[in-house]
């Protein structure tokens, strides 16, 4: 099975791990990580892409312990194939919830910016149908459009120069002022912008040349935190602490301020766009929670991908108000720090005893 | 020369009369040389008289007794192509190629001389893809002067025809040309593996069997080039690609092809490369306004007015103030509409259908705003997305956007904005799953090959293309450009 696996190049590992970095989290980010640290967030920011950073070293290396092979495998090596297969439903479960969190809260903010009439249900199964159309064309695909994702939307960074216009300096002064214990709590904010990193845990086995996946994923986390960075510094000085406070997307509402001669509101176009950003999130998210379902309950991956997206289409129905919803996204990204920020250092060091005790006896 | 053909396969006149269904056509001329007796059977139709009559007939009736043997005829007469070892399959369908069938009855053995009269048209200036520069030399419908254009042209002991017969019932020559040092043995041992899977009775043209060959039937968007302009030709073949060349059929298949391959024009190389890179964008932009400003319209009218500054919307406005359809109803009429005067205008006899085709623009695009059915600004627009599908070098890309612009417009029509945004998503997905001969369609993009966008997305001064295009995958590389000299004086020197 293993030999007539797809091949990417390892630079693709940049736009993979950067694409599923970015998605809905960023147009929130600036104000949650605000509530938090106040203008000193962008220390929080930069804080969580060093922890990321580390992590990144700590996946990779468990990673080259155990040659092609995904954290599945991984799981039901360390830990054999009943209690792998419980973390790996666990992990599927997470990745499933996740899919759904980015679908809802992309629909509920296409709903607020231009879509009052539309139905949600019709922008759940339309996401869902062309996510399906995309991951059926199997990894090589969903790497094209993690890359053609990225160069079709980074021109969106330069949009903000419109906004730096009105921007002011002194918003961010004094520096240090939030304590310790609040930066902290921005760091714990911020990651939930910042996951997505852990595909690397499952696009491993098709990277071509390893060694060189270490140098594209840190350039991958670091350019994630630069873009996040620049727009929590932005929204910082544009908006006033108040105004900060009350924009639940200050991404977008600093988008509406930008005109072009023949465009009066650039949000309109900018929330559409969006769909490109989210596309490869939900794509590999797709893709690995289908993969999960294959590895534990060997359904081949084109069944699981509908029987996935036939789930969260019918949840959709249910879940309708947007407290649910916010507490649900919530959930998600508290499950996703346990898992993604101190499970890997666990793993770590799991692994490095596990082959300590094998090297002995 | 030891071939000699088996008894049983070499059929009389009777015989293969009755094979042919007594057609009126074939002919038998029996020569009575000395106690020999040949039959010469021929079909009226196909073959040039004269050459029978000058160095067939005569030939044999001039010979001394002594000579009129198998071996001595097989030898000696004047005529280039003479085959002597064949099946009785063979006999009927070189007979119907124009081939004269010499029978001895004393020994009852027969050859086959070649003295077919093709129809042939003489070569014209390209018609369907015209250039405002460069050779203006067409393909024919017969092979071999389509052989013969690409051998004058193409002057290289690499170059590779390699032919094969395809159609069960009507068998059709066919003819794979590359070079042999520079072509990718995978692509052409896939293509040679499509050719051979192919199983039917007959292809009328290379463009069926360029659907045949393709590796998503579904796809709307072609996946070989089609062209019937040599030089193009050539130089695909040149950068590593195969050509196939079909009997009776003026259009020749280059493959693999990549999407951007459609948007190149060989002017593109004759031309400087400044202008040649604008012309390449102009391309790209109005393929790309072709494919989505209707869905613009549509979905900025229905969902997003907000979008438009107040001064445009005004005019905007005004002209929509009359119209009572909704902007989706109004927008896939005038589409339709367009397409309706396109469609008659290219199956009009062409004095009328010119006339027609602009008479009825104007027409109909005047009366319809002045009835108010629709608005000035859409026909503005459709006339664009008209005219920008119409500027693909190849005209089947062109299509290709002009049916993909329809799924466009409805789901702009549907969900706004988002809805064109899962268009696209779809358009790069598909484009990402397409393959031709197992090549990625969206190549050099993705898998992004930095050294190709000199060729694929724009042009650079000549001496920067001393590498082959990699995507392709040739063998040689190199291709040895001049080298551009840096004079090492300094400015006061010279």
């Amino acid at each position: 099975m293993k030999s007539n696996i797809s091949f990417v190049n390892a630079y693709i590992a940049f736009f993979i791990i950067h694409t599923s970095q970015i998605g809905m989290g960023i147009l929130g980010a600036p104000r949650i990580v605000f509530l938090e640290a106040k203008q000193d967030a962008w220390i929080s920011v930069l804080l969580s892409g060093l922890f990321i950073s580390v992590i990144i070293w700590m996946i990779i290396s468990i990673l080259a312990k155990y040659e092609n092979c995904n954290l599945y495998e991984i799981h039901e090596n360390l830990f054999g194939r009943f209690i792998g297969s419980i973390i790996n439903t666990f992990i599927v479960i997470y990745f499933i919830a996740a899919l759904y969190s980015i679908i809802i809260s992309y629909v509920e903010l296409s709903l607020t910016w231009g879509y009052e009439g539309v139905d949600e249900w019709v922008g759940v199964l339309a996401l869902l149908l062309v996510t399906i159309y995309a991951v059926s064309g199997g990894f090589r695909v969903i790497a094209g459009v993690c890359f053609l994702s990225l160069l079709m939307t980074i021109w969106l960074v330069f949009v903000f120069y419109q906004p730096l216009e009105s921007i002011n300096f002194t918003r961010i002064l004094p520096v240090m002022s939030a304590t310790p214990a609040q930066i902290m709590k921005g760091v714990f904010k911020t990651s939930f912008t910042m996951l997505g990193f852990e595909t690397l845990f499952f696009i491993f086995p098709f990277i071509k040349e390893k060694k060189k996946l270490l140098f594209f994923s840190q350039l991958a986390i670091w350019f994630t935190t630069l873009i996040v960075l620049i727009t929590t510094v932005i929204s910082i000085l544009f908006f006033s602490p108040k105004e900060l406070e009350i924009h639940i997307w200050p991404v977008v509402s600093m988008i509406s301020t930008v005109h072009f001669p023949f465009l009066e509101r650039f949000e309109f176009i900018a929330v559409p766009l969006w769909i490109l950003v989210i596309f490869p999130n939900l794509c590999l998210y797709l893709f690995i929670s289908s993969k999960g379902l294959k590895q534990i309950f060997h359904l081949k991956q084109k069944h699981g991908i509908w029987l996935i997206s036939i789930i969260i289409f019918i949840t959709s129905f249910f879940v309708t108000k947007r407290v649910d919803n916010n507490l649900f996204f919530d959930q998600v990204g508290h499950v996703g720090f346990y898992l993604w920020f101190i499970y890997p250092i666990l793993l770590y060091f799991i692994s490095i005893i596990k082959s300590k005790i094998f090297s002995h006896s | 020369m030891t071939n000699t053909p088996n008894k049983n396969n070499c059929p009389n006149y009777e015989k293969i009369k009755y094979i042919l269904n007594q057609s009126p056509d074939l002919n038998c001329r029996t020569l009575e040389v000395g106690k020999d007796c040949i039959e010469v059977v021929f079909i009226k139709n196909l073959i040039k008289a004269e050459t029978v009559n000058e160095y067939v007939i005569k030939f044999i009736q001039q010979l001394p007794e002594k000579d009129i043997t198998y071996s001595y005829l097989m030898k000696n007469i004047p005529i280039d192509e003479v085959k002597i070892d064949f099946k009785e399959q063979e006999i009927i369908s070189s007979l119907l190629n124009g081939f004269v069938y010499i029978y001895l009855l004393k020994e009852s053995k027969a050859l086959l001389v070649n003295c077919a009269n093709p129809i042939e048209r003489s070569i014209e200036k390209a018609e369907t893809e015209s250039l405002v520069y460069g050779p203006k030399i067409s393909f024919t419908e017969s092979l071999s002067s389509n052989i013969q254009i690409i051998r004058q042209n193409l002057n290289n002991s690499n170059l590779c025809t390699d032919e094969l017969e395809i159609g069960e019932r009507v068998k059709k020559k066919l003819r794979i040309i590359y070079i042999k040092d520079l072509t990718d043995e995978d692509i052409l041992e896939t293509l040679k593996q499509k050719l051979e899977n192919i199983t039917t009775d007959d292809i009328i043209d290379s463009s069926v069997l360029s659907q045949c060959l393709e590796d998503n039937h579904y796809s709307f968007f072609p996946q070989f080039i089609m062209t019937e302009l040599p030089d193009r030709f050539l130089y695909s073949i040149l950068n590593g690609r195969v050509g196939i060349l079909l009997d009776r059929s003026p259009v020749a298949i280059i493959g693999p092809a990549n999407f951007f391959s459609f948007f190149e024009s060989t002017e593109d190389i004759y031309l400087r490369w400044s202008l040649s890179t604008f012309i390449r964008f102009i391309r790209f932009f109005a393929m790309a306004g072709s494919l989505l400003f209707t869905a613009f319209y549509v979905a900025i009218l229905t969902y997003h007015f907000e979008l438009i500054p107040s001064k445009l919307l005004i005019v905007i406005g005004q002209s929509r103030s009359q119209v009572p359809f909704p902007p989706l109803l109004e927008a896939i009429l005038m589409e339709l509409l367009i397409e309706l005067l396109r469609e008659a205008g290219a199956r009009l006899p062409s004095k009328v259908g010119q006339t027609m085709g602009i008479v009825g623009g104007i027409v109909i695009g005047q009366a319809t705003v002045e009835a108010g059915l629709t608005s000035n600004i859409l026909i503005i627009i459709v006339a664009f997305s008209a005219l920008g599908a119409f500027s693909a070098p190849i005209y089947e890309m062109g299509t290709a956007i002009r049916i993909a612009r329809f799924p466009f417009i409805i789901l702009a029509g549907v969900w706004g904005f988002n809805g064109i945004m899962i268009g696209v998503c779809v358009l790069v997905v598909h484009l990402l799953k397409l393959t031709s001969l197992n090549r990625p369609y969206l190549a050099p993009l993705y898998p992004f090959r930095k050294k190709d966008l000199k060729y694929f997305l724009i042009r650079l001064p000549h001496h920067f293309y001393r590498k082959r295009p990699v995507v392709n995958r040739p063998l040689n590389v190199f291709r040895i450009g001049w080298k551009f000299k840096k004079t090492g004086n300094d400015l006061d020197e010279f």
